[in-house]
């Protein structure tokens, strides 16, 4: 078996397509902020949000079955999907972009 | 949240899953030595595979299959022979590579036993722990860790848990919970309680990472009021692929161990091994001191006034197997997204016929593998040491007092040499 190369780490930041194949593409977003005091009864899209892509951005192979590693992560309104592609070994984490933001604090600044 | 599908290749340790054949790429301890001396044989279970543990009379450690081959009794209830086991139902005997070396029911000239074997793996001891292999030939190195070569005080809690070992992986890629669960927490009970909180496990985490190296996950925390030469960011600490974690600080050296027993059970085991440098260790035979971690009490709650009581109920609180389907990371759950992702890339290179990570072949690199980890824990100096046996598992253990009078003794004696 070849040795594979050494793959970076890259982040890949994308607009994601228009309605999905029948998958919920919730954003968070687009998940309703309390208003402070106001309970909270239930958080709807808890367990119900799919991931918006269904191609390894690195190769093109499906990253949807089990054998791919696809994680969310919820920072700041975005989602982050964590994402390992077992068929090129790309390592990235892919966000979709709802809003460009022009001008915001550096990380950390 | 992680998928119904991924989260179960994340966690079924069986036989022909995806990561229980990754799993069965590496050794684990299934019991310490001196229960061999009080006992010749253990029922074992590990990786969903029920076993028989056993040291016959002439020193051969054997791993069997429980169940004997002809009306499948149990040979934990057998006696054990010059060489072999033997079922104590009808008296077949069994060497450790499984052969069937005797059948006394039937005539002498059949030749019914050569044509039967049960299963059989290798054993080995390190440490004072009998360790298993139940993978593929030809095996790997049992990796001869640090801790369990050093020279040292050894002192070891373990307890058997109902929890997936994987919810307890992930708690080692999870820095920022020692300023919660035994941080604030821990303060809130002894508010009320009157529980002593250590000073060391309270301070504020300003940036963590994770780094994959040839045995694992480096873990780094840099605190409030630290800088980038503090120990905790430096040098870190590893999670050891795939199931264990090097853990210390100002003298301690400990191995935590999370056996997976099967999918929703884990032993336990925190392997330390003392030496704070400058004083003569007192003596200690090869014998391991070993002692049950209680983690629940009388009424069935869990005792969270030591820290990895505290541990302990946040992992069995999770549910036997974690509903990842529900749960919510954030960017600080940085370091779990990184441990599933090595465990998928793992799983990747045993079904591409490849040896996973920290799998070791080389003899020259097996002498002693020294892992990196912080000494100066929490930039805390002497007072760590002391609040973690305080405050943590080592106040069960019945060489308490042996092991803080051994670094009381080195304090005086670091003391001195600064005066001197």
């Amino acid at each position: 078996m070849p040795e594979r190369p050494e793959l970076p780490v890259v982040e890949y930041r994308g607009t994601p397509s228009p309605e999905p194949n029948g998958r919920s593409r919730r954003r968070s977003a687009d998940r309703p902020a309390a208003a402070p005091g106001e309970y909270v009864w239930a958080t709807p899209t808890s367990g119900q949000l799919g991931v918006p892509f269904s191609f390894c951005p690195g190769c093109g192979a499906s990253v949807e079955g089990p054998t791919a590693f696809v994680q969310e992560l919820w920072v700041s309104q975005e989602s982050v999907f964590h994402v390992w592609c077992p068929a090129c070994g790309f390592v990235g984490n892919v966000v979709p972009v709802h809003r460009m933001i022009g001008h915001e604090a550096v990380e950390g600044g | 949240m992680l998928s119904k599908e991924r989260n179960e290749r994340l966690t079924r340790v069986g036989k022909g899953t995806p990561l229980g054949e990754l799993l069965r790429r590496y050794w684990y301890p299934i019991a310490f030595a001196h229960e061999l001396d009080d006992w010749p044989v253990k029922k074992v279970r590990l990786l969903g595979e029920d076993l028989v543990l056993y040291r016959d009379g002439s020193g051969n450690l054997g791993l069997l299959h429980e169940l004997c081959p002809h009306r499948r009794a149990s040979l934990v209830y057998g006696p054990v022979e010059e060489v072999g086991i033997r079922c104590g139902y009808h008296g077949w005997l069994f060497d450790h590579t499984g052969r069937c070396l005797e059948q006394p029911a039937e005539p002498k000239e059949a030749t019914f036993k050569e044509r039967v074997t049960t299963t059989a793996y290798r054993v080995e001891e390190l440490g004072g722990m009998l360790w298993a292999y139940l993978g593929p030939e030809p095996a790997p190195l049992l990796p001869r860790y640090d801790v369990f070569v050093m020279d040292g005080l050894r002192d070891v809690g373990h307890c058997v848990l109902p929890v997936n070992f994987m919810q307890i992986m992930e708690n080692a890629v999870d820095p920022t919970h020692v300023e919660w669960l035994h941080g604030r927490y821990f303060r809130f009970l002894q508010e009320r309680t009157g529980a002593k909180a250590g000073r060391t496990f309270q301070g504020r985490h300003v940036k963590i990472a994770f780094d994959v190296f040839e045995h694992g996950i480096i873990k780094r925390r840099l605190l409030e009021g630290q800088t980038e030469e503090d120990d905790d960011w430096k040098v870190g600490h590893p999670l050891v692929f795939p199931y264990m974690m090097r853990v210390g600080g100002g003298g301690a050296h400990q191995m935590q161990i999370r056996v997976p027993i099967d999918d929703e059970t884990t032993w336990f085991v925190l392997y330390t091994c003392h030496d704070p440098g400058g004083v003569e260790l007192p003596p200690h035979g090869d014998r391991l001191v070993t002692y049950e971690i209680p983690w629940l009490d009388e009424r069935g709650n869990h005792i969270v006034d030591y820290i990895e009581g505290q541990d302990i109920m946040a992992w069995v609180t999770q549910g036997r197997i974690a509903d990842r389907t529900k749960e919510h990371l954030g960017k600080g759950d940085a370091g779990i997204a990184v441990l599933r992702r090595l465990v998928f890339e793992n799983i990747a290179k045993v079904e591409r016929g490849e040896d996973p990570l920290g799998v070791i072949r080389d003899p020259a690199k097996n002498v002693r593998i020294d892992l990196p980890c912080e000494r100066n824990k929490f930039g805390a100096g002497d007072d760590f040491i002391v609040e973690w046996i305080e405050g943590g598992f080592a106040r069960y253990s019945p060489q308490k007092d042996d092991i803080l009078a051994l670094y009381r003794r080195a304090q005086e004696a670091r003391k001195v040499g600064v005066g001197a």
